[in-house]
């Protein structure tokens, strides 16, 4: 039963991490998409749980596992290519109601797989209670191997797919363990030749997904890094990244590359050192090359991607490349820079927005040398008319800048310029800007001129300028509402998006809902006769919901601060899970009466304590700092879910083995669809947590208060 | 503690504790407040339209394109402008528009006429296709009540041109056949101060109105989207007849024309429809009609189709200058040598562009200065 517990924990957090990745890299998801499919995993496993343990299950669990091994791979290939399916050609967006819909729809097998083996399992215990808490507490441990071996393998040695081929072959392996050494040996040299064949014809097939996915482009390279896949294309000679499904880059292409170089060199045309944040080997090393006095240092934490690049676009090396998260090279360096160029696209995410905080601001104007400039060009149209949802995302933009610099001055255009100083730089005549470019020795077709003026002409400055009075919104890290309104501003696209999105995060009608609901399901747990064993339920409930939440709040926060640095985030996944392996043990072998108390008020004062602390951690300790709060929700989770299913399976209690686990997972879901993806915009971090707290102390409050 | 005394207790308690965070509340009032800003109400015109029949069942049809919409009472059109209000149909969008600019006329594109020039560029919302390309779809997709729009009837528009001194107003941005009467009343004023109309347009239009228009516009150019139907109907969800028949009515009226073919990549870049696109023109248009060549860039559906490849449209342009077409341009390529005029006859440099930039100008009235050749358009 414990190996098999065990396998089931490696084996659902590595499907569940394979199939999320996937399916953000396939719908090029946001925090929204993220949480919608995370919900659609947990609720599927909540089902199985729920559907399963039957006796055909229990004596069937080795090949249930295999089996679900290889539906994980059948759904790690039906979702990478599900945009062929669902798009005329290439690139084609895809709505979030569909691309919701359809990530709730491909978690459904593999969660109800690994749903179903929790009580399958669980049965083979002695009694309910020590059966679901011998799985847990095993699962936990394998989740916390399989977390480790995961964030540190997938991007470094194994594409997504790759992964998934060595997760069924490890699972095969583990579950038929052979008895006899000849067979052992045997099975393990084969292990390893399967292990050599995957290495070796992974990539291709990799690469012919994605030729499938983009045809009539020809592949160039395809990979996959710790922030996702990608993917380079050529046709007629032009070069493209696609990151995600989304065009990271291309070349040539001038007017992107112009955009990205020479307007904050007509404020700074004396500048020598230049920071760039993004890829520069898509024509901006060859432009800065042109301009003898300038210096480009380019950062991007991607480094396996630069060496490749590096093989396909030659002298793209030219410039000083590093292999750094932009906030933690933000962080930790002492460099100076004349310019700053921030090349993230869009803020529709909080991996990009967390680079438009006051917070980022202020550690990047450490970095400015006197009278140094920021630029963040984003891709947003201001040409020929600046439409109500897109003004609200320059607004945001614009006070976000405003709170750190003592200027922020914009240019309109196919992407709408930010410029940000603490000197007065900015205050030039259109004449004196022509001139400077025109001195300029680099190619400058599009700054021209005719191009100059026509750009900065009065209707379109005007037009922008006017359109920045929207809303008074700054994005920070407790409350990023740039995504939330990028979100909104990209559902016009689509009808079924225009009507769901504003709805859900454009007004906050249904918050009191949810309220009075989690009230009146508690409210159960106070009358009649199976009021403990409600309890009990709603003790899973809130393990799952406050666990899952604070999870991903320390995660969205530690990304934030130290950057996404994958080798720590593993360092993070391992403390919560041995926390929850911990917890459960703990729990399982402490016969105190109030466990239930005991746990909560670990939630308590972990939660308690990271409101008032979490701002306050300086860089270097935070991978300790989260690493220990990590360990003590899931501690008190662990414990929590032990208390709770004594409460539930006491004596002469139901006999299902799944119900318990399945409302703790219902719980987890809630979390995932509504916390970090729609609250944690909408009301801010310090009302999420509060949130929280009214949870634990609600459920706290029936603990300690003995009711006749 | 009783069960009773717990549950009072915990409902005063959460009262309280909403009450005491009155900062929570504004919030989740102004949330509500920008949900429903979408929908509020502006002023929008209520002119009534043209070219449309009242049907016998009751209801309207629309005259004025070829999707002849069928509307009934308080319904729009599938351009969302235009409404039927008892059985009148009204535009909605008269006067209205909600994107203004001054544009070189380079910018259009058109390289015949008037080159150097500049013109008052405006657009209401509204499109009866929807490209899934459309540079403009914030507003073409949009209603018009739910964009910010500019009081600007006819006469101050041309006031506005007249006080700027701008000589030409271009009606583009968006579909201008969807905002047909502002446009018409508009150009009509126009030529009577001399100021001279252009429409830039998908060429999705009726035949009548189109006749109607016609003496009053200048010069027209057209989105000729591809020569394949099954594009104008997967891409475009348009059909591709009705524009070949306006692009001929207007070729006959003696108006200016010329042509943009956005090429996108592995949807309508084939040396097939190259050739087969020349062809059409020279049959039906005449080799002199101008045809531009232009660069798509990734927007609204499809945001992650790469860029056009510059070779890509250095064939076309080849393909159709094989094909024995005269004016083949290649846009969004500054610097590129065919963006600038040659003389069909001698092949001298005629008119030189940079961008929006005229550089050398070899016409006098209208023909070649080395070789008399007359060169088509209106310079």
């Amino acid at each position: 039963m414990k190996r098999q517990a065990f396998l089931l924990g490696l084996f659902s957090t590595g499907a569940q991490v394979l199939m999320l990745r996937e399916l953000v890299s396939s719908f090029h998801g946001d925090e929204l998409l993220l949480g919608t499919a995370l919900f659609g995993w947990l609720l599927a496993v909540a089902g199985g749980a729920l559907v399963g343990g039957g006796r055909m299950m229990v004596h069937r669990v080795r090949k249930l596992l295999v089996l679900a091994s290889l539906v994980l791979l059948v759904m790690i290939v039906i979702t990478r290519l599900i945009p062929v399916v669902l798009t005329d050609s290439p690139g084609e967006f895809i709505p979030f109601t569909t691309a919701a819909t359809m990530s709730v729809l491909l978690m459904l097998p593999v969660g109800l797989f690994s749903g179903m083996l929790f009580p399958a399992i669980a049965a083979k215990g002695r009694s309910s209670r020590q059966g679901v808490t011998q799985v847990y507490l095993f699962e936990g441990l394998g989740a916390f191997v399989g977390g480790l071996i995961l964030t540190v393998m997938i991007g470094t040695f194994f594409t997504t797919l790759g992964m998934a081929v060595l997760l069924g072959l490890t699972v095969l392996w583990v579950a038929y363990r052979p008895e006899r050494r000849v067979v052992f040996v045997i099975l393990l040299i084969g292990l390893h030749g399967a292990m050599l064949i995957v290495w070796n014809l992974i990539p291709h097939v990799d690469q012919y997904l994605d030729s499938l996915k983009y045809s009539g482009y020809e592949v160039r390279l395809s990979t996959d890094t710790h922030y996702g896949h990608q993917a380079v294309f050529e046709r007629d000679g032009h070069m493209v990244l696609v990151s995600d499904n989304t065009i990271e880059a291309s070349s040539p292409d001038p007017v992107n590359t112009q955009n990205m170089l020479i307007p904050p060199l007509l404020y700074r045309p004396d500048a020598t050192r230049v920071l760039y944040v993004g890829r520069s080997e898509f024509g901006l090393a060859e432009l800065a090359a042109q301009i003898p006095q300038v210096e480009v240092t380019a950062i991007d934490p991607r480094g396996s991607l630069t060496e490749a690049l590096k093989r396909l676009v030659p002298g793209s090396d030219s410039m000083r490349m590093l292999d750094e998260d932009p906030v933690s090279y933000v962080s930790g360096s002492d460099d100076l820079y004349d310019i700053v160029i921030l090349d993230v696209g869009l803020p529709d995410t909080y991996r990009t927005s967390r680079l438009f905080t006051p917070r980022y601001g202020q550690k990047i104007s450490r970095l400015l040398a006197d009278s140094g400039l920021v630029f963040f060009p984003v891709d947003i149209d201001t040409e020929r008319y600046v439409a109500a949802e897109q003004a609200d995302v320059l607004a945001v933009i614009h006070n976000t800048l405003l709170a750190v610099f003592d200027s922020v001055h914009l240019w309109p255009g196919e992407k709408t310029l930010f410029f940000a100083s603490n000197t007065l730089l900015f205050d030039l005549p259109i004449d004196t800007l022509v001139g400077r470019a025109n001195l300029l020795e680099c190619r400058k077709d599009f700054f021209e001129e005719f191009f100059l003026r026509d750009r900065l002409n009065d209707f379109r400055v005007e037009r922008l300028n006017q359109s920045l009075a929207g809303t008074h919104e700054i994005n920070s890290l407790d409350k990023p509402v740039l995504p939330h309104f990028q979100a909104i501003c990209r559902a016009k696209v689509s009808g079924g998006d225009s009507r769901l999105l504003p709805w859900l995060m454009g007004s906050v009608p249904w918050i009191p809902g949810l309220l009075i609901g989690l009230v009146a399901i508690f409210v159960t747990t106070l009358i009649g006769v199976n009021r403990q064993r409600r309890f009990g339920l709603f003790l899973y409930f809130a393990a799952g919901f406050v666990s899952l939440t604070l999870e991903l709040i320390s995660f969205y926060q530690y990304q934030s601060l130290a950057g996404s640095l994958y080798a720590e985030l593993a360092l993070l996944v391992g403390a919560f899970m041995l926390g929850l392996a911990s917890g459960t043990y703990l729990g399982g072998r402490w016969a105190f009466r109030r466990l239930d108390a005991v746990s909560l008020l670990i939630l308590l004062g972990a939660t308690t304590l990271f409101m008032s602390t979490s701002l306050h951690i300086s860089y270097g300790w935070l991978p300790l700092y989260h690493a220990v709060f990590q360990f003590a929700v899931a501690l008190g989770t662990g414990l929590l879910f032990v208390a709770a299913t004594r409460r539930y399976y006491c004596d002469g209690g139901p006999s299902h083995r799944g119900a318990g686990y399945a409302t703790e997972l219902f719980g987890s879901a809630c979390g995932a669809l509504l916390t970090t993806t729609v609250l944690l915009p909408l009301i801010g971090m310090q009302w999420l947590l509060l949130a929280v707290l009214g949870l634990v102390l609600l459920a706290l409050g029936r603990t300690v208060v003995p009711l006749r | 503690m009783d069960r009773r005394l717990f549950l009072k207790c915990l409902g005063c308690s959460t009262a309280a504790t909403a009450l005491t965070q009155t900062e929570l509340i504004p919030e989740v009032l102004g949330g509500i407040e920008n949900a429903c800003a979408f929908d509020s109400a502006q002023r929008l015109s209520d002119r009534e339209a043209m070219y449309y029949t009242r049907l016998e069942e009751g209801g309207v049809e629309c005259g004025i394109c070829p999707r002849r919409c069928r509307v009934t009472d308080l319904e729009r059109g599938y351009c969302g402008t235009r409404e039927n209000r008892d059985d009148k149909y009204i535009t909605l969008v008269y006067g209205l528009p909600c994107s203004l600019n001054i544009d070189p006329i380079e910018k259009k594109p058109l390289y015949h006429f008037h080159p150097g020039s500049s013109a008052l560029s405006l657009a209401t919302t509204g499109c009866n296709v929807n490209c899934k390309f459309c540079q403009n779809w914030e507003i073409s997709q949009s209603r018009p009540e739910h964009v910010d729009n500019i009081d600007l009837p006819p006469e101050q528009v041309v006031s506005t041109c007249e006080n700027r001194k701008v000589p030409i107003i271009a009606y583009t941005y968006t579909e201008p056949v969807v905002f047909y009467e502002y446009m018409y009343d508009t150009a009509r004023l126009a030529q009577q101060k001399s100021i001279k109309s252009v429409m830039i347009s998908g060429g999705y239009i009726q035949t009548e109105p189109l006749a109607e228009l016609l003496p009053h516009m200048d010069a027209i150019k057209i989105d000729l989207k591809s020569i394949r139907e099954a594009y104008y109907r997967d891409v475009v969800r348009g059909e591709l007849k009705p524009v070949l028949d306006a692009l001929v009515q207007i070729k006959e009226s003696g108006t200016w024309l010329e042509l943009v073919y956005l090429v996108v990549p592995t949807l309508n870049d084939t040396a097939e429809e190259f050739r087969e696109l020349a062809r059409w023109i020279k049959e039906h248009l005449g080799k002199e009609t101008p045809i531009h060549f232009s660069r798509f860039h990734p927007k609204y559906l499809l945001e992650n189709l790469p860029p056009t490849p510059q070779k890509t449209l250095e064939m076309a342009v080849e393909i159709s200058r094989a094909e024995g077409l005269e004016f083949v341009y290649l846009g969004n390529v500054p610097g590129h040598r065919d963006e600038s005029t040659y003389c069909p006859g001698c092949g001298s440099l005629l008119i030189e562009r940079r961008g929006y930039r005229i550089g050398q100008y070899n016409l006098t009235g209208g023909r070649c200065i080395k070789c008399s050749r007359k060169i088509p358009g209106v310079f």
